[in-house]
């Protein structure tokens, strides 16, 4: 861990250099983000992950004027770039990471240009995975990877203020979700779990970085949980369990709701019998110590890669004429699960997707697969799906990627109906039992499909679970989606388009193409009055794949482009 | 060293009359002539043979410019970091082909309006990025450069294969293909490049059916050749000598000429290292393409030691003068005049300056040579201003190195009469160095000097009636433009910036219309098409190092990325 008193010197040089300070981005900013809609200072805009702008000046009547506003370039250091970052924005300045870990402050006042301001660049020798920033105070707080670091920057100046070493002798373990700045605290998830990490989920000082907790989502022999790695082979060690996409908040319990990610090796659950406690959950943190509140586990004992790192999303609605505090996940198994948020009680699971085959269905009171047996080291659930060593492929729905996955759903309080943006295609899966190691890889198994990969755009009512919406799109979205007080649904496809969609009809009012696909989220902001939707272009290699089937975009580039749009 | 593959042609022709349900159509010789039949298509690098980069289409005008915006983008590479594009995209029916930094040549199907497809990549397998400007059409083969080594590539327009591949390297390493060929009747021309590397540079000819080198000539004359008088060293500085031809000529095809301009002496700074003229660097020169006779040549800057390459384009148009229909040629030249001569020998109508100069006091307005180029100095002094000499070895010298105007062309309005130059306005500092004349290994520093640069790099943008070379019209531009200019009969000229901004302007007033900005250079130039009826603007970003460097003094732009990206903008 490098803690590091030069922040103090940086402040104490900022202020001799600097004529103007940006606003500092207090606690009570993050806990009040509807008093400043123009900005989005975190990864979900807002704690409870809704990725719902009020914003509504581009609204359903003028979106067909929606054009390029202007563009503004990432990357370019080196081939086969990619973004899966949401950019920050705060008063004028975007914020935002590409794979390299470099973090870019851009000025985009002046609406007609986006302007780098300054690059603070980690240095890392290859490329990863990065979602992006968190605003603290003066601080723009970012992972980087080789090794695993969380990195404070000085929002005016760019200098790193404070640098945390992460990778605790893993060196497979890499940082790629954004963190989550809670009052004193940045909460950061550990991921790497695919090549046999351990992940983990921990609690930094905002203000020095230092480690001030840590928590294993796999538990060590003796630990609660345990008695769910049932192997002779100390699975756990090498369990996964990652934790790769920012978590929600919810100031009135303070609690923190994280995604889990898959056991590892993914698709061979011979290799760690038992329900292989805490993957594909949900857990509630307490942030200020890190003592889990509660937890549920969505897809016990796992085959298919059914990770959970998809956001848990707080809404308060009205059951049985009661108010309640909630939390909706829609999962990557192909369901949409309602729980109650203070303990995570089940009150409904129905499928977002009409081709679930994996299980029979979802016990509406429990939570637990209909054919999930607890006496089992392996399930077999619905018997359709399920994995045997030396079987052949196996056609399973959704696919390994999902249904829905990182890319986010968005949820609309005007409409009180959630987006779901999901893959269609199924796989035919089996195991390896060789691969479970450096050398062969940790997957345990392999998945193909002849089908296109495509994708839907789904409205669902997360207090019924009855699907309101459904449209096909031609394309994979592993962009998500964002809604908006203007009664629009943006998303971005693998093929380069982004969309705009009615909230109530779904029908597309707007689109455009930019020739290379999408894996990072829209978002939209405000300066000057005026709204702009902004979205970074640069397809990772995992989205890439998924056009195997889809001729016609075989030639397509990888550009690393920041578009923003206004009217 | 020719590769010859006459029969994979006809093999794949075959391939494909099985299997493509609809062969795109020939580009013959006849439409390459008749460009204004098809206004919806730019057939070749400059559009048309006469080089004037104006395109007949008046979709896009004055008075719609404000609605236009991005269509589609289709980025290009990405396979390494810094890559860059410097290709005009050629159009044909709808479909779009252009080459990147790695000599990949992109089939693009842009017939949608809302979205640009790659049909096919045709990838050369070069191991470095090096300048590529872009193809050629001919009959159904598109034929671009390639480099490392040296190359010719004649790519089915239909499938995507490669139908003949000439490699014309010689076996000189240090040579590469920069420049857009030009196809004209049944033969492909091209020039040579890598004259900064210390190479000897040419023009040739090759045959467009099979890809045979037909002819080739070399614009540094060997001992004994013609003009080899003005090479005065014991160095042998001629093996050596430059002369680069680095963008696609012209062709007048009533006389049959065609008009190529030719690079820089090497070392660009040290006149010293080769005393003399240095025949046939700077200079114009008409070739008969059938053979690769010199018609005639005219060299701007004799002796030069500012890199005053005079390669952009030799633009042809007609004009009655005194009531005499005159066939002319007019070239914004990098040395900071605008020179229009004869078509037919090369004999001087005028030269005026389009900026600031100080490197000579002018020009002679008969001879076209500047009025202090002393023939009997072996190195020449000039005004006396921008020499850099022993005793005063560091000298301000206007324009710059890099121009006034270069490689990014000027274009000429058909309908306003008048030629919109897009040129560089800062000046540098040039040092003469004889020990930066480095011999093997390290051609690649023989610039025989340094330079550097005390302001902003920034542009103008004026128009020039190029008969009478009166400015009509000169706006200032912040920042560099490497990209060139665009005219239409839409009343509009079209640049483009190193900050990443396109704009268009009124092709009277020169007042603003239209702009966006991209956020990354651009060091390609504009052009336009049409698919479907509707007019479209296309450019690809990515600003080469060269470009980038012209920025160490624009601070707002120090952190700007790289990306290579077309763009296709639309009403």
């Amino acid at each position: 861990v490098t803690r590091s008193s030069i922040r103090l010197a940086l402040i104490a040089a900022s202020i001799l250099t600097v004529p103007a300070f940006a606003a500092d981005v207090t606690p009570e900013r993050l806990l009040n983000p509807d008093r400043e809609p123009q900005n989005w200072l975190m990864n979900h805009r807002t704690y409870d992950g809704q990725r719902f702008s009020p914003l509504a000046r581009i609204n359903r009547d003028n979106i067909k004027n929606l054009k390029l506003a202007y563009a503004v370039p990432l990357g370019g250091l080196g081939g086969n770039e990619w973004n899966e970052a949401t950019p920050l924005v705060e008063n004028g300045f975007l914020y935002i990471t590409d794979s390299w870990g470099v973090l870019y402050k851009i000025d985009v006042t002046s609406g007609d240009v986006g302007r780098i301001v300054w690059r603070m660049d980690p240095k890392q020798e290859k490329q990863g995975t990065n979602r992006g920033a968190a605003f603290w105070r003066n601080l723009a707080i970012s992972p980087a990877n080789w090794p695993a670091r969380i990195v404070a920057t000085d929002k005016d100046s760019g200098n790193v203020v404070w640098q945390t070493n992460v990778m605790f002798d893993q060196p497979e373990l890499r940082i790629t979700a954004a963190p989550l700045a809670l009052r004193d605290k940045i909460i950061v998830g550990a991921s790497g779990g695919d090549n046999g990490v351990r992940d983990w989920i921990a609690g930094l000082d905002a203000a020095t970085g230092a480690v001030l907790w840590r928590k294993f989502t796999i538990p060590a022999p003796g630990e609660p949980g345990s008695e769910t790695w049932k192997g002779a082979n100390n699975a756990w060690q090498t369990g996964g369990g990652a934790v790769w996409v920012t978590g929600t908040y919810d100031p009135d319990t303070n609690q923190t709701i994280w995604g889990t990610g898959n056991p590892v090796p993914m698709f061979d659950p011979f290799y760690r019998p038992g329900d292989n406690l805490y993957t594909n959950s949900a857990i509630s943190w307490d942030p200020e110590s890190g003592k889990m509140n509660w937890y549920f586990q969505y897809t016990p004992g796992d085959m298919w890669d059914y990770d959970e790192v998809g956001t848990h999303i707080l809404i308060d609605g009205e059951i049985a004429g009661q108010p309640r505090k909630l939390i909706t996940h829609s999962a990557r198994n192909g369901f949409l699960y309602t729980m109650d948020r203070h303990n995570g009680q089940t009150l409904l699971a129905k499928p977002y997707l009409d081709n679930v085959n994996w299980t029979s269905g979802i016990d509406q009171k429990t939570g637990k697969p209909l054919d999930y047996d607890p006496g089992k080291d392996i399930q077999t659930y619905a018997g359709v799906g399920n994995l045997v060593p030396g079987a052949p492929l196996k056609k399973v729905c959704p696919s390994q990627a999902g249904g829905n996955n990182y890319w986010p759903s968005s949820y609309s309080p005007r409409t009180k109906l959630l987006y779901i943006p999901a893959l269609t295609a199924c796989v035919n899966v089996s195991i390896d039992r060789e691969k479970h190691n450096a050398q062969r890889g940790w997957n345990g198994g392999l998945s193909q499909t002849e089908e296109r990969w495509e994708s839907s755009l789904t409205s669902m009512d997360p207090l019924t679970g009855a699907v309101k919406k459904t449209v096909h799109l031609r394309y994979p979205n592993y962009s998500g989606t964002l809604a908006t007080g203007g009664g629009l649904v943006f998303l971005g496809l693998l093929d380069g388009t982004l969309a705009a969609f009615d909230e109530n009809t779904l029908e597309e009012l707007w689109k455009i193409n930019v020739g290379t696909g999408f894996t990072a989220p829209p978002m939209t902001f405000e300066v000057n009055g005026r709204q702009y939707v902004a979205i970074t272009s640069g397809p990772s290699a995992v989205s890439r794949a998924k056009l195997v089937n889809t001729p016609e975009l075989r030639d397509m580039r990888n550009a690393t482009v920041l578009y923003v749009f206004g009217l | 060293m020719t590769i010859r593959t006459r029969s994979i042609r006809t093999a794949l022709f075959a391939a494909t009359v099985l299997t493509a349900p609809t062969l795109a159509a020939d580009v013959t010789p006849e439409r390459l002539l008749n460009p204004n039949k098809e206004p919806q298509n730019w057939l070749m690098n400059h559009r048309t043979y006469d080089g004037q980069r104006f395109s007949p289409l008046t979709g896009i005008n004055r008075d719609n410019i404000k609605n236009l915006k991005l269509a589609y983008a289709v980025p290009l590479a990405g396979g390494a970091g810094k890559e860059f594009i410097e290709a005009t995209p050629l159009a044909e029916d709808g479909f779009l082909y252009i080459t990147d930094s790695f000599g990949v040549l992109y089939k693009i199907d842009a017939t949608a309006g809302d979205v640009g497809r790659i049909v096919w990549r045709m990838d050369p397998k070069q191991e470095k990025q090096v300048a590529n400007r872009g193809a050629a059409f001919w009959g159904n083969l598109v034929v671009s450069p390639a480099s490392g080594p040296a190359r010719v590539i004649a790519t089915d327009k239909t499938s995507g294969k490669v139908v003949w591949e000439t490699n014309v390297a010689d076996g000189e390493a240090k040579i590469t293909v920069t420049g857009a060929p030009l196809a004209i009747k049944d033969k492909i021309m091209i020039g040579a490049s890598g004259g900064d590397a210390g190479a000897r540079d040419w023009v040739a000819a090759l045959d467009a059916g099979t890809g045979k080198l037909l002819w080739r000539k070399y614009t540094i004359p060997a001992p004994g050749e013609p003009g080899s008088e003005t090479w005065k060293d014991k160095n042998n500085a001629w093996q050596t000598g430059g002369g680069a031809v680095w963008v696609t000529g012209t062709y007048d095809p009533d006389t049959n000429q065609s008009l190529w301009g030719v690079g820089n002496p090497v070392p660009m700074m040290d006149a010293r290292a080769r005393p003399g003229d240095n025949l046939y660097t700077n200079s114009v020169i008409s070739w008969d393409p059938d053979n690769g006779r010199m018609n005639w040549y005219f060299q701007y800057t004799p002796g030069d030691m500012w890199d005053f390459d005079e390669v952009g384009t030799h633009i042809l148009f007609e004009r009655t003068i005194n009531g005499q229909p005159r066939k002319l040629v007019t070239h914004s030249a990098r040395n900071g005049f605008l020179y229009t001569m004869e078509r037919t020998n090369g004999a001087m109508v005028g030269a005026k300056p389009y900026m600031d100069v100080n490197w000579t006091r002018g020009i002679d307005q008969k001879t076209g040579k500047p009025l202090d180029y002393d023939p009997n100095k072996d190195v020449q002094t000039y005004s006396g201003i921008a020499d850099p000499t022993a005793a005063n070895p560091v000298k301000k010298v206007c324009p710059n190195r890099t121009g006034g105007n270069n490689y990014w062309p000027s274009a000429y309005s058909q309908k306003t009469g008048l030629l919109y130059i897009p040129a560089m306005t800062a000046c540098e500092f040039v040092t003469n160095d004889p020990a930066l004349v480095k011999r093997e290994p390290g051609w690649y520093t023989r610039t025989g000097g340094g330079y550097k640069v005390d302001g902003r790099y920034e542009s103008n943008l004026t128009a020039v009636d190029p008969v009478t070379l009166e400015i009509k019209k000169n706006i200032h531009l912040g920042y560099p433009n490497y990209s060139g200019a665009l005219a239409t009969a839409g009343g509009l000229v079209f640049v483009a910036l190193l900050d990443g901004t396109i704009a268009a302007f009124d092709d009277t007033s020169l007042d603003e219309l239209w702009k966006i900005n991209v956020g990354s250079g651009f060091a390609a130039p504009p052009m336009t098409f049409a698919v479907n009826g509707k007019q479209y603007l296309a450019i690809a970003s990515g600003p080469s190092g060269a470009a980038l460097s012209k920025l160490v003094l624009t601070p707002e732009l120090k952190e700007q990325r790289n990306a290579t990206v077309l763009y296709v903008f639309g009403l």
